[in-house]
């Protein structure tokens, strides 16, 4: 009895006293602890390709995997079985709000100054720190650009019961734009010479901030026009006052001679200058000394199918592909004429311009008539070439066919004839003669889809590759900051310096800077001829020229936004020209015996496979998203016009 | 053994009938609001595609985004359903041409004040409209191929905001009676002055044949309405009563 009472005890005892806390755990073998992910530089790196492919670029060939967004405003219209998806848009477009990703990134940078150090080599750790804070102020970017000031978390909050201290106000729009440009100040030194083009470096972090100087900076100088339509917020979470502009648009000028030191050019290796502007964004990005930071494919893990959804339908075996982005008549008329240099529409009619409707197979206009389809769009800007097919062009080797119909020609002027389903392209007769073109345009209806609706095709990012279309197999990038746009945004930084009256910048005339960088994208383009002379750069040059410089390269929404012209430019009303969407349709002249025969007329109209009437949408509640509001953060406040 | 199946089919068919789903706790709305914007007491015309009045329930989460919309229709004559519990109504936070007393604004910009509605009976409620601009006595005819319409309009002194001037005139024309903002058949024009108190306006008749528009449009009719648009209000107008033309020629 007593050795029993004695082992009872001596067992109690042996439980109460030992601690077997570590008895139930056990190692999570599926996964990586935080531990030994951030220990080795192959964990480090697996971590990042993930947080890399979570950036945020909107018309990204894979993320807008229709093209809606490509083809949402003023430069193309979209032509697939959803081209009503492409319509027009209100406060909630392109939202972008993910604290979950901001909060990641910053548990990422904690770990890597906590965990990694003293384990990782000292210059590459320094490397990845900054290579987080570049992704993080870029996120920062995209959201500021939609919303305007929002709370700047940089450190990792940790659960509380009461979350209230959490629930922090918007910071300014000045303060998100001053983080994001010292931060790319911050870790300039840390971030590699190296020439990638894929992964943070010193160019990607100034080209980065050459941006965001300069969208801070336009905001600044806007600071009255903003205020008449009611934009800038007391509190300054919208709105920059105007006494910010000249240190932000110097830093933007800052930023620009950093990308020349580190040695960046324009691409310029063809002699023909509209071949070697298509060729300066297919050319992979190690040959490519205009790339500054892109997300590259290589067509098998990564596919790239944009050139299946552009290329015109003669050139694409695949069912449903191909024709999807139609660039529009506004963007054609902006390219100038090359030896004049003055902006001139596109001149289709003898007199007066018309704008004529789908459904009129009758016409008593004068038109202007051509000898061959090409010839109406000569003398412009090579980069027209360069960026967009249009009647007579070629593309890998072979003519592209567009033809809207035949012009009869009548006692009152033209009869015109084309087919009106896509199964009318190869059967429709008339007199033996083709009517409408395999790459069409064709007018709207069901089943019309996957084939030119205004006329054009796109050239630019479709790769000439042949079979690149198949599979995703193309390998263009996706270019995210490239030379040329450094070039323009730092000639739109000088030019509003020299207008605030801020001549001299590091004993340079920032009149004559304004002039150099513009001219430089402009002579790449165009040669000598097409250079502006000092009395000729106007602010609607510069907006021009980003206009058919950066065609399609997601600037146009921003930029006008930044301007507070969009609101004016886009406003939807019936009459109003330049939120119009247009299409211009060439017809072969069909008189057989006289001399017009074969020649080549062409017809302006309002393009029809454009959502919401072929009229673009944009009021003063667009210039910033609506506010997600949280009814457990009373501090947040909404966005002015809402 | 019949016995047991009818009762026990009846308990079922019973069970089914009596009991209710329990997700389906909440009662329809039942209390009517309803009312008519009025101008001196006449009828306030009004756009019925844009909305004017919001409202706000708050405890559903939903504080984003601009409420639930009263739909006001031509006659300036609203009528909705809500539910028995406190709603917030509140004009839409846009530069409108007109002012009303019951919603004070809150600054440029800033939007307007809210009345608290608690809904316990059907509730009857106008509220009185001050446009700046009175429109007036409109007529149209056909001349030349155009149709043109002359109104006359009276510059209103009992608004808190001076009055802004009027730079452009709108006409549409539909081949029903809802005419209003969203009709494609338009013309806008600078404000064309017959004298200091008329205006004019025309539309050409060709336009309202036109096949995108209205197809196969071979009536002999048409309904009308004009708007004036003020300075720096681009999206809301004033307008007129709907009008209907008639023996316009089809070729």
């Amino acid at each position: 009895m007593k050795r029993n009472k004695l082992a009872i005890v001596l067992l109690s005892g042996l439980l109460l006293l030992s601690s077997c806390d570590k008895w139930l755990e056990q190692e999570n073998l599926m996964g990586m602890s935080d531990n030994q992910t951030y220990s080795e530089e192959a964990g480090i790196t697996s971590v990042v390709s993930n947080l890399y492919s979570r950036m945020k670029y909107w018309q990204d060939f894979a993320a807008d995997g229709e093209s809606y967004d490509f083809t949402r405003w003023d430069e193309a219209s979209n032509n697939s079985q959803y081209w009503a998806f492409a319509g027009n848009v209100g406060t909630g477009y392109r939202e972008y709000y993910d604290y979950g990703f901001i909060r990641e990134l910053n548990l990422h940078i904690a770990n890597l100054t906590t965990i990694s150090t003293g384990k990782i080599a000292a210059d590459k750790l320094n490397y990845f720190i900054a290579e987080a804070r570049f992704l993080r102020a870029y996120n920062y970017f995209v959201m500021v650009v939609q919303y305007g000031g929002v709370p700047l978390i940089t450190e990792v909050t940790e659960y509380m019961d009461d979350p209230l201290p959490l629930a922090v106000p918007r910071n300014k729009e000045s303060e998100i734009y001053d983080f994001i440009i010292s931060e790319m100040n911050d870790i300039i030194d840390d971030l590699s010479n190296a020439k990638s083009k894929t992964r943070a470096t010193k160019g990607a972090a100034m080209a980065l901030k050459c941006r965001a100087a300069l969208y801070a900076g336009t905001l600044a100088y806007n600071h009255d026009k903003s205020a008449s339509k009611t934009l800038n917020l007391a509190s300054g979470a919208t709105g920059i006052e105007k006494s910010k502009a000249e240190n932000y648009l110097k830093a933007c000028l800052d930023a620009f001679a950093e990308l020349e030191k580190l040695g960046y050019q324009l691409y310029i290796k063809n002699t023909d200058p509209a071949d070697n502007y298509y060729e300066a964004f297919t050319t992979e990005q190690e040959n490519n000394p205009e790339i500054i930071f892109c997300k590259a494919y290589d067509g098998v893990n990564l596919k790239n199918s944009f050139t299946a959804r552009a290329i015109a339908r003669t050139q694409t075996k695949l069912d449903k592909s191909g024709a999807q982005i139609n660039p529009l008549l506004n963007l054609v008329n902006d390219y100038e004429i090359l030896n004049t240099r003055e902006k001139k529409d596109i001149d289709a009619y003898a007199g007066n311009e018309r704008i004529e409707s789908m459904s009129d197979y009758r016409s008593s206009y004068q038109y202007n008539i051509y000898d061959n389809p090409e010839d109406i769009f000569a003398g412009r800007d090579p980069r027209l070439a360069g960026t967009i097919l249009y009647p007579g062009s070629t593309f890998r080797g072979l003519p592209i066919d567009l033809q809207a119909g035949l012009a009869i020609p009548t006692a009152e002027g033209y009869e015109f004839k084309a087919a009106r389903t896509i199964g009318g392209i190869s059967s429709d007769r008339y007199e033996g003669q083709k009517l409408t073109g395999e790459d069409g345009p064709l007018c709207d209806g069901d089943g019309n889809w996957y084939i030119s609706h205004s006329g054009f095709l796109l050239k630019k990012f479709v790769d000439a590759a042949a079979g690149s279309e198949i599979n995703g197999a193309s390998k263009v990038p996706y270019i995210i900051f490239r030379f040329g746009e450094a070039l323009l945004n730092a000639s739109e930084a000088a030019f509003y310096l020299n207008s605030l009256g801020i001549t001299d910048y590091n004993g340079h005339s920032t009149k004559t800077m304004a002039l150099d960088y513009i001219n430089r994208v402009r002579q790449r383009a165009g040669g000598d001829i097409f250079r502006l002379t000092e009395n000729e750069l106007t602010f609607d040059r510069i907006v021009n020229e980003r206009r058919v410089e950066l065609a399609f390269e997601d600037h146009r929404y921003n930029d006008l936004k930044r301007w507070r012209v969009a609101d004016e430019w886009w406003f939807n009303d019936q009459q109003n020209e330049t939120a119009t969407t247009y299409v211009l349709w060439p017809y072969k002249i069909y008189a057989p015996g006289t001399p017009e025969n074969g020649k080549w007329i062409y017809r302006k109209m309002k393009a029809l496979h454009r959502a919401n009437n072929g009229i673009l949408s944009f009021n003063n509640t667009m210039y910033y998203n609506s506010y997600p509001m949280n009814e457990g953060n009373p501090n947040i406040e909404k966005n002015p016009n809402h | 053994m019949k016995l047991k199946y009818i009762i026990v089919t009846a308990i079922i068919v019973l069970g089914v009938l009596i009991t209710s789903c329990e997700y389906d706790n909440y009662d329809a709305p039942s209390y009517v609001f309803s009312g008519q914007l009025k101008c001196d007491g006449e009828n306030f015309p009004f756009d019925a595609s844009k909305s004017l009045l919001r409202v706000y329930q708050k405890g559903y989460g939903k504080v984003d985004g601009s409420g639930i919309g009263i739909r006001i229709d031509e006659n300036g004559r609203y009528q909705q359903l809500f539910f028995n519990t406190e709603y917030k109504m509140t004009l839409i936070n846009r530069s409108l041409p007109f002012e009303l007393p019951d919603f004070e604004p809150l600054g440029t910009g800033m939007g307007f004040d809210s009345l608290t509605y608690n809904f316990t009976s059907n509730v009857t409620k106008d509220f009185e409209v001050r446009p700046y601009y009175k429109l007036k006595n409109m007529k149209a005819e056909l001349k030349n191929g155009n149709i043109e319409a002359t109104f006359n309009i009276e510059k209103m002194t009992n608004t808190v905001k001076t009055v802004p001037p009027i730079v452009k005139t709108r006409i549409w024309l539909s081949t029903s009676s809802l005419v209003n903002s969203n009709i494609r058949c338009t013309r806008v024009n600078d404000v064309e002055y017959v004298d200091d108190t008329t205006l004019k306006i025309s539309i050409p008749l060709s336009e309202y044949r036109r096949k995108e528009i209205f197809p196969n449009n071979f009536r002999t009719y048409a309904f009308y309405r004009v708007a004036i648009e003020l300075e720096g209000m681009n999206e809301y107008f004033l307008f007129s009563d709907i009008q209907k033309i008639e023996n316009l020629p089809v070729d």
